[in-house]
């Protein structure tokens, strides 16, 4: 759940970025840690396998400017992609204010990505989330691969409920910070006012 | 109407008079990730409470493994050897769980320090843990409860400039 400081007029926002393994969801945060200028970002968290592969979560404290007066700051997870690592994400969605769903536009990893949404899913109901009230935003990355499914097809198998959505090449940050920008938007709207 | 104190400041001023006592870095952070306290602030400090909300759940969930039904404010959690480590405490405060946490080093008399750590602890459930959580205020502004009501995509380009990105 967000966090809303009246006193100190500071709102912080948990954002997590979930799909399957290898689809780009830690490349996305190092483009936006290595694109951010040192005053207004924390020390990057991660934590690897040898392999550097993610073995429990990637953390990015981002401290951007005020809006209406209010310092924002958002908090950028990923999750472990990798199916066996189911239990660390569960975790990691705990107090989720948005999701980025990152999808491997390639053939070969449809299923993978159909997988991974179905996961998510039943994890935020599993925790008592209203699908349809937590933002989401999502992203078809690795668009610069030869062999990807047309994003017509991504979105009619995955964006059912037509959430924004962006082609991304993440390696060179095409579509990172479009990515970043929607999900912030939709999650500082879905803020509950009142006093903490 | 009696103004509310928040909780940060509330925790801060329980805090503040001990640091210098406390040869630790001390921190109070939430169950989700959110620094509440920390007595060194710097670029670590978001870092100090993402990693602690981290460590905490994997601990309760790998507990969970072999004793379900524990009652996991009963426990704490330490990361230590003779002369340096990590220490935490859980504890409510109107209905939600903190962590508070000390990481020191170079320590004569580590288990002097957990003491010390677990009498502030004790010190917060007496002040907090009987209280019952605030009622729910009207929200501050409209669209049915929510901060803003509308915020225009220049906004948040703008947003994201002052950040520097």
């Amino acid at each position: 759940m967000s966090f809303v400081n009246y006193h100190t007029k500071e709102i912080n926002c948990k954002i997590v970025y979930y799909g399957p393994g290898l689809g780009g969801k830690t490349t996305n945060i190092q483009f936006i840690y290595q694109k951010t200028s040192s005053q207004n970002k924390g020390q990057m968290i991660t934590l690897n396998t040898e392999n550097e592969r993610t073995l429990f979560f990637d953390f990015l404290p981002l401290d951007l400017g005020e809006i209406r007066g209010f310092k924002t700051r958002f908090h950028l997870y990923t999750v472990p992609g990798q199916v066996f690592y189911e239990a660390s994400r569960k975790l990691i969605l705990r107090g989720v204010d948005g999701l980025v769903f990152v999808a491997d536009s390639q053939v070969e990893r449809m299923e993978s990505n159909l997988e991974s949404f179905r996961g998510l899913e039943k994890n935020l109901v599993d925790q008592g989330y209203d699908l349809a009230k937590v933002p989401m935003v999502m992203q078809w990355n690795k668009r610069d691969l030869p062999n990807i499914v047309p994003v017509e097809d991504l979105q009619f198998q995955l964006n059912k409920r037509k959430l924004p959505a962006f082609e991304a090449v993440a390696t060179s940050g095409q579509g990172v910070f479009e990515t970043l920008k929607m999900i912030s938007k939709s999650v500082l709207l879905n803020i509950k006012g009142g006093l903490e | 109407m009696k103004k509310q104190i928040p909780v940060n400041e509330r925790i801060k001023m329980v805090l503040e008079p001990k640091r210098s006592s406390i040869k630790a870095r001390l921190f109070v952070t939430r169950e989700d990730g959110i620094t509440i306290y920390d007595s060194i602030q710097d670029n670590t400090t978001t870092s100090v409470a993402a990693l602690v909300s981290g460590l905490w759940q994997a601990s309760e969930a790998l507990m969970g493994l072999v004793h379900e039904g524990r009652e996991v404010m009963e426990f704490r959690l330490g990361f230590d050897t003779s002369s340096q480590g990590i220490y935490l405490f859980p504890f409510s405060l109107t209905n939600k769980r903190y962590y508070l946490g000390a990481i020191y080093h170079d320590c004569v008399n580590p288990g002097q320090l957990k003491r010390q750590i677990a009498m502030i602890k004790e010190e917060m459930d007496r002040l907090f843990l009987s209280e019952p959580a605030p009622a729910p205020l009207p929200p501050v502004r409209g669209r049915d409860g929510f901060l803003f009501q509308d915020i225009s995509d220049a906004e948040i380009d703008r947003l994201f400039s002052l950040g520097g990105i």
